[in-house]
Protein backbone atom coordinates (compact mmCIF):
# COMPACT_ATOMS: atom_id res chain seq x y z
CA UNK A 1 0.00 0.00 0.00
CA UNK A 2 1.16 3.44 -0.32
CA UNK A 3 -0.21 5.78 2.26
CA UNK A 4 1.19 9.33 0.87
CA UNK A 5 2.21 11.17 -2.07
CA UNK A 6 1.41 14.66 -2.39
CA UNK A 7 1.81 14.24 -5.81
CA UNK A 8 -1.28 12.85 -6.34
CA UNK A 9 -3.17 15.07 -4.38
CA UNK A 10 -1.64 18.84 -5.86
CA UNK A 11 -2.92 21.84 -3.22
CA UNK A 12 -4.77 24.07 -5.16
CA UNK A 13 -3.94 27.29 -5.24
CA UNK A 14 -5.85 30.63 -5.99
CA UNK A 15 -3.99 32.90 -8.05
CA UNK A 16 -1.21 35.39 -6.69
CA UNK A 17 2.10 36.22 -5.15
CA UNK A 18 2.85 33.21 -2.57
CA UNK A 19 4.03 34.86 0.26
CA UNK A 20 4.74 31.90 2.84
CA UNK A 21 4.99 28.35 2.90
CA UNK A 22 4.17 27.54 6.44
CA UNK A 23 4.06 24.64 8.42
CA UNK A 24 0.20 24.38 8.65
CA UNK A 25 -1.07 26.51 5.49
CA UNK A 26 0.25 28.65 2.45
CA UNK A 27 -0.51 31.99 1.99
CA UNK A 28 -0.95 33.84 -1.01
CA UNK A 29 -1.28 37.02 -1.69
CA UNK A 30 -4.25 37.73 -3.88
CA UNK A 31 -7.13 39.84 -5.27
CA UNK A 32 -10.98 39.87 -3.56
CA UNK A 33 -13.47 41.79 -5.12
CA UNK A 34 -10.72 44.14 -6.64
CA UNK A 35 -8.79 44.90 -3.12
CA UNK A 36 -5.54 42.83 -1.92
CA UNK A 37 -6.46 40.04 -0.15
CA UNK A 38 -4.44 37.36 1.91
CA UNK A 39 -5.23 33.18 1.36
CA UNK A 40 -4.51 31.07 3.83
CA UNK A 41 -5.06 27.96 2.31
CA UNK A 42 -4.55 24.54 4.44
CA UNK A 43 -2.28 22.79 2.03
CA UNK A 44 -2.89 19.05 2.20
CA UNK A 45 0.00 16.98 3.47
CA UNK A 46 2.04 14.86 2.04
CA UNK A 47 3.13 12.91 5.48
CA UNK A 48 -0.75 12.29 5.97
CA UNK A 49 -3.05 10.08 4.91
CA UNK A 50 -6.30 11.59 3.42
CA UNK A 51 -8.69 10.47 6.28
CA UNK A 52 -6.92 12.33 8.43
CA UNK A 53 -5.27 14.95 6.94
CA UNK A 54 -9.03 16.08 5.60
CA UNK A 55 -10.62 16.12 8.64
CA UNK A 56 -8.04 18.16 10.16
CA UNK A 57 -8.21 21.21 7.59
CA UNK A 58 -11.57 20.87 7.64
CA UNK A 59 -12.22 21.10 11.34
CA UNK A 60 -9.33 23.84 11.46
CA UNK A 61 -10.50 26.17 9.10
CA UNK A 62 -14.10 26.25 10.13
CA UNK A 63 -12.63 26.47 14.00
CA UNK A 64 -10.11 29.39 12.77
CA UNK A 65 -12.97 31.20 10.76
CA UNK A 66 -15.77 31.15 13.67
CA UNK A 67 -13.00 32.39 15.88
CA UNK A 68 -11.73 35.16 13.88
CA UNK A 69 -15.77 36.47 12.94
CA UNK A 70 -15.91 36.25 17.32
CA UNK A 71 -12.92 38.26 18.32
CA UNK A 72 -13.45 40.88 15.16
CA UNK A 73 -17.02 41.44 16.45
CA UNK A 74 -14.96 41.99 20.25
CA UNK A 75 -12.79 44.25 18.22
CA UNK A 76 -9.28 42.81 18.72
CA UNK A 77 -6.77 43.58 16.51
CA UNK A 78 -6.91 40.39 14.18
CA UNK A 79 -7.30 40.18 10.46
CA UNK A 80 -10.76 41.10 8.52
CA UNK A 81 -12.70 37.79 7.68
CA UNK A 82 -13.70 37.76 4.18
CA UNK A 83 -14.56 34.79 2.61
CA UNK A 84 -14.20 30.89 3.27
CA UNK A 85 -14.34 28.15 0.93
CA UNK A 86 -14.11 24.85 3.12
CA UNK A 87 -13.63 22.60 -0.28
CA UNK A 88 -10.30 23.92 -0.73
CA UNK A 89 -9.85 24.46 3.29
CA UNK A 90 -9.15 28.13 2.10
CA UNK A 91 -9.53 31.10 4.30
CA UNK A 92 -9.45 34.96 2.78
CA UNK A 93 -8.43 37.56 4.89
CA UNK A 94 -7.79 41.03 4.90
CA UNK A 95 -3.87 42.08 4.31
CA UNK A 96 -2.22 43.11 6.95
CA UNK A 97 1.02 45.04 6.33
CA UNK A 98 4.07 44.41 8.92
CA UNK A 99 6.81 42.38 9.68
CA UNK A 100 6.62 39.17 11.84
CA UNK A 101 7.31 40.30 15.23
CA UNK A 102 9.75 37.80 15.77
CA UNK A 103 11.87 39.50 12.46
CA UNK A 104 11.86 43.09 13.96
CA UNK A 105 13.00 42.67 17.94
CA UNK A 106 16.47 44.32 17.20
CA UNK A 107 14.88 47.32 15.57
CA UNK A 108 12.14 47.33 18.43
CA UNK A 109 14.63 46.42 21.05
CA UNK A 110 13.60 49.58 23.11
CA UNK A 111 10.29 49.25 23.51
CA UNK A 112 9.97 45.38 23.46
CA UNK A 113 8.56 46.34 27.07
CA UNK A 114 5.55 48.37 26.04
CA UNK A 115 4.70 46.06 23.08
CA UNK A 116 4.68 42.94 25.45
CA UNK A 117 2.83 44.54 27.75
CA UNK A 118 -0.07 45.71 24.96
CA UNK A 119 0.56 42.04 23.54
CA UNK A 120 -0.50 40.86 27.72
CA UNK A 121 -3.15 42.85 27.12
CA UNK A 122 -4.30 41.58 24.08
CA UNK A 123 -3.93 37.96 24.79
CA UNK A 124 -6.12 38.88 28.40
CA UNK A 125 -8.67 40.13 26.51
CA UNK A 126 -9.13 37.21 23.60
CA UNK A 127 -8.94 34.82 27.11
CA UNK A 128 -11.98 37.27 28.61
CA UNK A 129 -13.73 35.80 25.18
CA UNK A 130 -12.92 32.09 26.19
CA UNK A 131 -10.99 32.23 23.16
CA UNK A 132 -7.27 30.59 23.29
CA UNK A 133 -4.74 31.14 20.67
CA UNK A 134 -3.31 27.64 20.97
CA UNK A 135 -0.39 28.53 18.78
CA UNK A 136 0.92 31.78 20.54
CA UNK A 137 4.55 32.43 18.96
CA UNK A 138 6.24 35.85 18.02
CA UNK A 139 5.87 34.76 14.34
CA UNK A 140 2.04 34.85 14.75
CA UNK A 141 1.93 38.77 15.84
CA UNK A 142 2.37 40.79 13.22
CA UNK A 143 4.02 44.18 13.86
CA UNK A 144 2.28 46.61 11.72
CA UNK A 145 3.55 49.94 13.04
CA UNK A 146 6.78 51.35 11.42
CA UNK A 147 9.84 50.51 13.55
CA UNK A 148 10.82 54.10 14.05
CA UNK A 149 7.67 55.42 15.03
CA UNK A 150 6.14 56.05 19.01
CA UNK A 151 3.03 54.31 17.83
CA UNK A 152 2.81 50.60 18.23
CA UNK A 153 -0.02 48.97 16.55
CA UNK A 154 0.08 45.14 16.06
CA UNK A 155 -2.42 42.47 14.91
CA UNK A 156 -2.64 38.56 16.18
CA UNK A 157 -2.64 36.05 13.20
CA UNK A 158 -2.87 32.68 12.74
CA UNK A 159 -5.54 31.15 14.76
CA UNK A 160 -5.40 28.27 12.96
CA UNK A 161 -5.04 26.27 16.58
CA UNK A 162 -7.45 28.72 18.06
CA UNK A 163 -10.25 27.12 20.16
CA UNK A 164 -13.54 28.66 22.24
CA UNK A 165 -12.72 27.49 25.82
CA UNK A 166 -13.36 28.81 29.31
CA UNK A 167 -11.33 26.84 30.93
CA UNK A 168 -8.26 27.72 33.25
CA UNK A 169 -6.03 25.20 32.26
CA UNK A 170 -6.17 26.07 28.37
CA UNK A 171 -5.80 29.63 29.10
CA UNK A 172 -2.71 28.55 30.76
CA UNK A 173 -1.13 26.68 28.71
CA UNK A 174 -1.70 29.28 26.00
CA UNK A 175 0.27 31.57 28.00
CA UNK A 176 2.78 28.54 29.09
CA UNK A 177 3.32 28.04 25.03
CA UNK A 178 3.59 31.70 24.87
CA UNK A 179 6.42 31.82 27.33
CA UNK A 180 8.35 28.83 25.69
CA UNK A 181 8.69 29.78 22.78
CA UNK A 182 10.06 32.90 24.63
CA UNK A 183 12.85 31.14 26.15
CA UNK A 184 13.78 29.00 23.34
CA UNK A 185 13.80 31.75 20.47
CA UNK A 186 14.49 35.22 22.28
CA UNK A 187 16.38 33.65 25.09
CA UNK A 188 18.20 37.01 26.02
CA UNK A 189 15.63 39.30 25.34
CA UNK A 190 13.33 37.50 27.57
CA UNK A 191 13.15 39.82 31.24
CA UNK A 192 11.89 42.46 28.36
CA UNK A 193 9.12 40.03 27.16
CA UNK A 194 7.80 37.82 28.88
CA UNK A 195 7.31 40.18 32.77
CA UNK A 196 6.02 42.94 30.83
CA UNK A 197 3.77 40.52 28.72
CA UNK A 198 2.44 39.11 32.68
CA UNK A 199 2.20 42.68 33.60
CA UNK A 200 0.21 43.72 30.57
CA UNK A 201 -2.32 40.69 31.11
CA UNK A 202 -2.19 41.32 34.91
CA UNK A 203 -3.52 44.92 34.13
CA UNK A 204 -6.18 44.81 31.59
CA UNK A 205 -7.90 42.10 34.16
CA UNK A 206 -7.49 44.61 37.00
CA UNK A 207 -8.92 47.09 34.89
CA UNK A 208 -11.87 44.82 34.50
CA UNK A 209 -12.23 44.20 37.97
CA UNK A 210 -11.04 40.84 37.39
CA UNK A 211 -8.24 40.39 39.15
CA UNK A 212 -8.87 36.76 40.62
CA UNK A 213 -8.39 35.47 37.22
CA UNK A 214 -4.94 36.35 36.44
CA UNK A 215 -4.02 34.81 39.90
CA UNK A 216 -5.78 31.64 38.54
CA UNK A 217 -3.84 31.80 35.47
CA UNK A 218 -0.39 32.75 37.37
CA UNK A 219 -0.75 29.79 39.81
CA UNK A 220 -2.03 26.77 36.94
CA UNK A 221 1.29 28.34 34.85
CA UNK A 222 3.25 27.58 37.71
CA UNK A 223 1.72 23.89 37.79
CA UNK A 224 2.28 23.25 34.23
CA UNK A 225 5.33 24.32 34.32
CA UNK A 226 6.38 21.28 37.31
CA UNK A 227 4.16 19.11 35.28
CA UNK A 228 6.74 18.84 32.48
CA UNK A 229 8.91 15.88 32.00
CA UNK A 230 12.20 15.71 34.20
CA UNK A 231 11.37 18.54 36.39
CA UNK A 232 12.83 18.05 39.83
CA UNK A 233 10.53 16.57 42.48
CA UNK A 234 11.50 19.26 45.31
CA UNK A 235 9.71 21.62 42.58
CA UNK A 236 6.48 19.75 41.89
CA UNK A 237 3.41 20.52 44.30
CA UNK B 1 45.22 9.80 20.43
CA UNK B 2 42.51 9.80 23.13
CA UNK B 3 40.33 7.33 23.74
CA UNK B 4 36.93 7.39 25.67
CA UNK B 5 34.69 4.40 27.02
CA UNK B 6 31.31 5.39 27.69
CA UNK B 7 28.51 3.61 29.40
CA UNK B 8 24.87 3.59 28.73
CA UNK B 9 22.39 2.41 31.63
CA UNK B 10 19.16 4.85 31.51
CA UNK B 11 16.77 1.91 30.90
CA UNK B 12 16.38 -0.97 29.67
CA UNK B 13 20.03 -1.39 27.31
CA UNK B 14 23.22 -1.67 29.21
CA UNK B 15 25.99 -0.78 26.74
CA UNK B 16 29.16 0.27 26.43
CA UNK B 17 30.93 2.06 23.52
CA UNK B 18 34.68 3.02 22.80
CA UNK B 19 35.36 6.08 20.84
CA UNK B 20 38.91 7.88 19.57
CA UNK B 21 38.97 11.85 19.80
CA UNK B 22 38.53 12.10 16.30
CA UNK B 23 35.07 10.40 15.97
CA UNK B 24 35.94 6.95 15.27
CA UNK B 25 33.87 4.42 16.97
CA UNK B 26 36.11 2.10 17.82
CA UNK B 27 33.52 -0.66 19.23
CA UNK B 28 29.91 -0.98 21.05
CA UNK B 29 28.57 -3.96 22.47
CA UNK B 30 24.98 -4.27 24.71
CA UNK B 31 22.58 -6.19 26.19
CA UNK B 32 19.24 -5.35 26.25
CA UNK B 33 16.43 -6.72 29.02
CA UNK B 34 13.36 -7.60 27.93
CA UNK B 35 10.59 -8.35 30.13
CA UNK B 36 8.84 -11.76 30.32
CA UNK B 37 5.63 -9.84 30.42
CA UNK B 38 4.58 -6.12 31.55
CA UNK B 39 6.79 -3.50 30.99
CA UNK B 40 9.75 -2.46 32.23
CA UNK B 41 10.51 -2.85 36.32
CA UNK B 42 13.10 -0.52 37.16
CA UNK B 43 14.42 -3.10 40.03
CA UNK B 44 14.82 -6.09 37.63
CA UNK B 45 16.19 -4.21 34.92
CA UNK B 46 18.85 -3.07 37.27
CA UNK B 47 19.38 -6.68 38.22
CA UNK B 48 19.92 -7.70 34.46
CA UNK B 49 22.60 -4.59 34.36
CA UNK B 50 24.30 -5.77 37.14
CA UNK B 51 24.91 -9.37 35.53
CA UNK B 52 25.58 -8.28 32.43
CA UNK B 53 27.83 -5.46 32.45
CA UNK B 54 31.62 -7.24 32.84
CA UNK B 55 30.52 -9.42 29.18
CA UNK B 56 29.26 -5.63 27.68
CA UNK B 57 32.39 -4.07 29.02
CA UNK B 58 34.61 -6.50 27.39
CA UNK B 59 33.25 -7.04 24.41
CA UNK B 60 33.22 -3.35 23.49
CA UNK B 61 36.78 -3.33 24.40
CA UNK B 62 38.04 -6.56 22.48
CA UNK B 63 35.89 -5.01 19.59
CA UNK B 64 38.32 -1.97 20.03
CA UNK B 65 41.03 -4.06 20.03
CA UNK B 66 41.81 -2.36 23.49
CA UNK B 67 43.02 -3.23 27.24
CA UNK B 68 41.32 -1.26 30.15
CA UNK B 69 44.43 0.10 30.57
CA UNK B 70 44.40 2.13 26.86
CA UNK B 71 41.17 3.92 28.10
CA UNK B 72 41.76 7.41 28.76
CA UNK B 73 38.35 8.62 29.69
CA UNK B 74 35.26 7.24 31.17
CA UNK B 75 32.13 9.21 30.45
CA UNK B 76 28.52 7.19 31.83
CA UNK B 77 25.01 8.53 31.16
CA UNK B 78 24.26 10.28 33.72
CA UNK B 79 20.40 10.97 33.37
CA UNK B 80 17.47 11.06 32.35
CA UNK B 81 16.10 7.89 33.24
CA UNK B 82 15.18 4.97 35.66
CA UNK B 83 16.90 5.93 39.37
CA UNK B 84 18.38 2.24 39.82
CA UNK B 85 19.26 1.58 35.99
CA UNK B 86 20.97 4.43 36.52
CA UNK B 87 22.75 3.85 39.58
CA UNK B 88 24.39 0.62 37.90
CA UNK B 89 26.07 2.62 35.11
CA UNK B 90 27.19 5.23 37.35
CA UNK B 91 28.84 2.99 39.91
CA UNK B 92 30.54 0.73 37.10
CA UNK B 93 31.99 3.84 35.63
CA UNK B 94 33.10 5.64 39.11
CA UNK B 95 34.75 2.00 40.08
CA UNK B 96 36.46 2.06 36.57
CA UNK B 97 37.80 6.04 36.58
CA UNK B 98 39.01 5.27 40.34
CA UNK B 99 40.86 1.93 39.54
CA UNK B 100 41.89 3.60 36.19
CA UNK B 101 42.99 6.99 37.53
CA UNK B 102 41.26 8.24 34.45
CA UNK B 103 38.82 11.07 34.20
CA UNK B 104 35.49 10.68 34.63
CA UNK B 105 32.43 12.48 32.84
CA UNK B 106 28.85 12.44 33.40
CA UNK B 107 26.68 12.86 30.29
CA UNK B 108 22.60 13.92 29.59
CA UNK B 109 21.26 10.56 27.41
CA UNK B 110 19.03 13.23 25.07
CA UNK B 111 22.10 15.33 24.58
CA UNK B 112 23.99 12.29 23.62
CA UNK B 113 21.38 11.10 21.06
CA UNK B 114 21.50 14.43 19.17
CA UNK B 115 25.57 14.16 19.47
CA UNK B 116 25.84 10.82 17.90
CA UNK B 117 23.33 11.93 14.82
CA UNK B 118 25.77 14.76 14.16
CA UNK B 119 28.68 12.59 14.24
CA UNK B 120 26.63 9.83 12.36
CA UNK B 121 24.88 11.98 9.79
CA UNK B 122 27.66 14.72 9.43
CA UNK B 123 24.94 17.13 9.53
CA UNK B 124 26.12 20.00 11.53
CA UNK B 125 23.10 22.12 13.02
CA UNK B 126 19.82 20.15 12.63
CA UNK B 127 16.30 20.29 14.04
CA UNK B 128 16.40 17.06 15.59
CA UNK B 129 13.33 14.64 16.17
CA UNK B 130 14.35 12.49 19.06
CA UNK B 131 11.26 9.61 19.61
CA UNK B 132 12.21 6.65 22.17
CA UNK B 133 10.33 4.64 25.03
CA UNK B 134 11.33 7.92 27.58
CA UNK B 135 11.11 10.27 25.00
CA UNK B 136 9.48 12.26 22.14
CA UNK B 137 11.38 15.41 21.68
CA UNK B 138 11.54 18.31 19.23
CA UNK B 139 14.57 20.28 19.72
CA UNK B 140 17.74 22.81 17.87
CA UNK B 141 20.46 24.17 18.74
CA UNK B 142 20.24 28.30 19.78
CA UNK B 143 22.18 30.10 22.68
CA UNK B 144 24.66 27.70 23.74
CA UNK B 145 21.46 24.52 24.55
CA UNK B 146 19.28 22.19 22.88
CA UNK B 147 16.11 24.53 23.27
CA UNK B 148 13.12 21.94 23.13
CA UNK B 149 10.65 23.74 20.41
CA UNK B 150 8.34 20.87 21.44
CA UNK B 151 7.53 17.20 23.26
CA UNK B 152 4.95 15.29 24.65
CA UNK B 153 2.93 16.85 27.36
CA UNK B 154 2.34 12.85 28.65
CA UNK B 155 3.70 9.96 27.94
CA UNK B 156 6.61 8.95 24.87
CA UNK B 157 5.91 7.82 21.60
CA UNK B 158 8.10 4.68 22.13
CA UNK B 159 5.95 3.98 25.36
CA UNK B 160 2.53 4.26 23.84
CA UNK B 161 3.61 2.06 21.35
CA UNK B 162 5.01 -0.37 23.48
CA UNK B 163 1.82 0.14 25.94
CA UNK B 164 -0.14 -0.13 23.15
CA UNK B 165 1.01 -3.66 22.12
CA UNK B 166 0.84 -4.76 25.37
CA UNK B 167 -2.72 -4.19 25.85
CA UNK B 168 -3.02 -5.79 22.44
CA UNK B 169 -1.16 -9.03 23.95
CA UNK B 170 2.21 -8.79 22.00
CA UNK B 171 5.21 -8.42 24.26
CA UNK B 172 7.48 -5.97 24.75
CA UNK B 173 8.96 -4.66 22.85
CA UNK B 174 5.85 -3.76 21.15
CA UNK B 175 6.89 -0.72 18.64
CA UNK B 176 8.64 -3.56 15.55
CA UNK B 177 5.48 -5.65 16.01
CA UNK B 178 2.90 -2.81 15.55
CA UNK B 179 4.86 -1.00 12.74
CA UNK B 180 4.45 -5.02 10.81
CA UNK B 181 0.77 -5.54 12.09
CA UNK B 182 0.28 -1.79 10.61
CA UNK B 183 1.64 -2.35 6.88
CA UNK B 184 -1.11 -4.98 6.85
CA UNK B 185 -3.76 -2.44 6.79
CA UNK B 186 -5.09 0.55 5.02
CA UNK B 187 -8.12 0.73 6.75
CA UNK B 188 -8.14 4.02 9.43
CA UNK B 189 -10.30 3.71 12.80
CA UNK B 190 -11.02 7.59 13.82
CA UNK B 191 -8.77 8.28 16.53
CA UNK B 192 -7.91 11.56 18.53
CA UNK B 193 -5.20 13.96 17.19
CA UNK B 194 -4.10 16.02 19.66
CA UNK B 195 -1.12 18.79 18.92
CA UNK B 196 -1.06 22.01 21.14
CA UNK B 197 1.00 24.43 19.83
CA UNK B 198 4.19 22.85 19.28
CA UNK B 199 3.61 20.19 22.14
CA UNK B 200 1.61 16.96 21.79
CA UNK B 201 -0.38 14.57 24.09
CA UNK B 202 -0.46 11.17 23.25
CA UNK B 203 -2.22 9.42 26.54
CA UNK B 204 -5.80 9.99 25.39
CA UNK B 205 -4.98 8.62 21.95
CA UNK B 206 -3.55 5.23 23.43
CA UNK B 207 -6.57 4.84 25.54
CA UNK B 208 -8.85 5.12 22.21
CA UNK B 209 -7.25 2.91 20.29
CA UNK B 210 -7.07 -0.21 23.47
CA UNK B 211 -10.83 0.55 23.63
CA UNK B 212 -11.22 0.17 19.54
CA UNK B 213 -9.43 -3.06 20.07
CA UNK B 214 -12.64 -5.32 20.76
CA UNK B 215 -14.36 -3.31 17.61
CA UNK B 216 -11.64 -3.42 15.22
CA UNK B 217 -9.09 -6.08 13.45
CA UNK B 218 -5.73 -5.31 15.55
CA UNK B 219 -4.37 -4.39 11.92
CA UNK B 220 -6.33 -1.69 11.46
CA UNK B 221 -5.99 -0.24 14.75
CA UNK B 222 -2.56 -0.94 14.72
CA UNK B 223 -2.69 0.98 11.20
CA UNK B 224 -4.45 3.86 12.83
CA UNK B 225 -2.46 4.49 15.68
CA UNK B 226 0.59 4.72 14.05
CA UNK B 227 -0.55 7.28 10.93
CA UNK B 228 -2.63 9.66 13.86
CA UNK B 229 0.50 9.43 16.06
CA UNK B 230 3.40 9.56 13.69
CA UNK B 231 1.23 12.58 11.96
CA UNK B 232 1.00 14.82 15.34
CA UNK B 233 4.77 14.21 15.32
CA UNK B 234 5.52 15.28 11.82
CA UNK B 235 3.07 18.16 12.00
CA UNK B 236 5.46 19.42 15.64
CA UNK B 237 8.49 19.19 13.77
CA UNK B 238 7.09 20.85 10.74
CA UNK B 239 6.29 23.84 12.55
CA UNK B 240 9.43 23.48 14.62
CA UNK B 241 11.13 23.64 11.24
CA UNK B 242 9.20 26.44 9.67
CA UNK B 243 10.09 28.47 13.17
CA UNK B 244 13.43 27.64 13.07
CA UNK B 245 14.45 27.56 9.69
CA UNK B 246 16.67 24.74 10.23
CA UNK B 247 18.26 23.29 6.95
CA UNK B 248 19.13 20.01 8.32
CA UNK B 249 16.63 17.34 10.30
CA UNK B 250 17.89 14.48 12.46
CA UNK B 251 15.47 11.50 13.49
CA UNK B 252 16.85 9.99 16.32
CA UNK B 253 16.02 7.24 19.25
CA UNK B 254 14.64 3.99 19.19
CA UNK B 255 11.41 4.90 17.06
CA UNK B 256 13.42 6.35 14.45
CA UNK B 257 13.86 2.70 13.37
CA UNK B 258 9.86 2.98 12.09
CA UNK B 259 10.11 2.69 8.20
CA UNK B 260 6.32 4.87 8.11
CA UNK B 261 7.87 7.24 10.41
CA UNK B 262 10.96 8.14 8.54
CA UNK B 263 8.92 8.01 5.37
CA UNK B 264 6.57 11.02 7.02
CA UNK B 265 9.73 13.02 8.55
CA UNK B 266 11.33 12.52 4.89
CA UNK B 267 8.33 14.42 3.48
CA UNK B 268 8.04 16.96 6.20
CA UNK B 269 11.87 17.99 5.41
CA UNK B 270 11.60 17.83 1.59
CA UNK B 271 8.63 20.08 1.89
CA UNK B 272 10.83 22.76 3.58
CA UNK B 273 14.01 22.13 1.88
CA UNK B 274 15.84 20.36 4.51
CA UNK B 275 17.87 17.38 3.93
CA UNK B 276 16.87 14.43 6.11
CA UNK B 277 18.81 12.60 8.17
CA UNK B 278 17.90 8.86 10.13
CA UNK B 279 20.28 7.61 12.30
CA UNK B 280 21.32 3.91 11.77
CA UNK B 281 19.62 1.83 13.51
CA UNK B 282 22.58 0.65 15.34
CA UNK B 283 23.24 4.39 17.01
CA UNK B 284 19.55 5.24 16.82
CA UNK B 285 18.43 3.18 19.53
CA UNK B 286 20.29 3.48 23.48
CA UNK B 287 23.92 3.36 23.09
CA UNK B 288 26.96 3.25 24.68
CA UNK B 289 28.69 5.20 21.52
CA UNK B 290 27.15 7.99 22.31
CA UNK B 291 27.71 8.29 25.69
CA UNK B 292 31.32 7.76 24.81
CA UNK B 293 31.48 10.63 21.69
CA UNK B 294 29.73 13.14 23.76
CA UNK B 295 31.62 12.01 26.94
CA UNK B 296 34.92 13.08 24.88
CA UNK B 297 33.14 16.13 23.51
CA UNK B 298 32.39 17.16 26.99
CA UNK B 299 36.27 15.91 28.42
CA UNK B 300 37.80 18.11 25.42
CA UNK B 301 35.79 21.17 26.31
CA UNK B 302 35.98 21.22 30.03
CA UNK B 303 37.80 18.16 31.68
CA UNK B 304 36.10 15.52 33.89
CA UNK B 305 34.67 16.24 36.77
CA UNK B 306 34.77 15.20 40.34
CA UNK B 307 33.68 12.02 41.66
CA UNK B 308 31.58 13.93 44.43
CA UNK B 309 29.19 15.46 41.29
CA UNK B 310 29.11 12.20 39.47
CA UNK B 311 25.60 11.23 41.58
CA UNK B 312 22.86 10.03 39.03
CA UNK B 313 20.30 13.00 37.93
CA UNK B 314 17.35 11.15 36.72
CA UNK B 315 14.92 13.96 36.11
CA UNK B 316 17.24 15.91 34.00
CA UNK B 317 15.91 18.51 30.85
CA UNK B 318 17.70 18.05 27.57
CA UNK B 319 17.65 22.17 27.82
CA UNK B 320 19.25 22.75 31.01
CA UNK B 321 22.60 21.44 29.88
CA UNK B 322 24.73 23.78 28.73
CA UNK B 323 26.71 23.01 25.00
CA UNK B 324 30.01 24.48 25.98
CA UNK B 325 31.62 22.67 22.78
CA UNK B 326 29.38 24.89 20.04
CA UNK B 327 28.76 28.16 19.46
Amino acid sequence: MEPSGSGARPAPLPPGEVLRVGAEAVLVKGEWLGGEALYKVRTRKAYRIPQIDDRIRAERTVTEARILASLLEAGLPVPGLLDVHLKDATIVMEFVHGARLKDVVGPLRGKLASIFSLVGAGVARMHGLNVVHGDLTTSNIIYESPLDSEEIAFRFVDFGLARHTASVEDKSVDVHLFKRVITSTHAGDYDHMFPPFMAGYEAHLEQQGRPGEFKKVERRLEQIETRGRYVEKSKRK
Amino acid sequence: MTTCLGLESTAHTLSAGVVDDAGSILGVASDTYVPDEGGLHPLKTSIHHVDCFQSVVERALGQAGTALAGIDVVAFSQGPGLGPCLRVGASVARALATFLGVPIVGVNHCVAHVEIGRLACKVDDPLTLYVSGGNTIVSAFDCGRYQVFGETLDIALGNMLDAFAREAGLRHPGGPKVEALARQSVTYVDLPYTVKGMDLALSGLLTSAVNALPGHPIADVAFSLQETSFSMVAEVTERALAHTEKREVLLTGGVAANGRLQEMIRLVSEGHGATFHAVPRALAGDNGAMIAWTGMLQFKQSGGIPVEDTGIIPRWRLDQVPITWRS
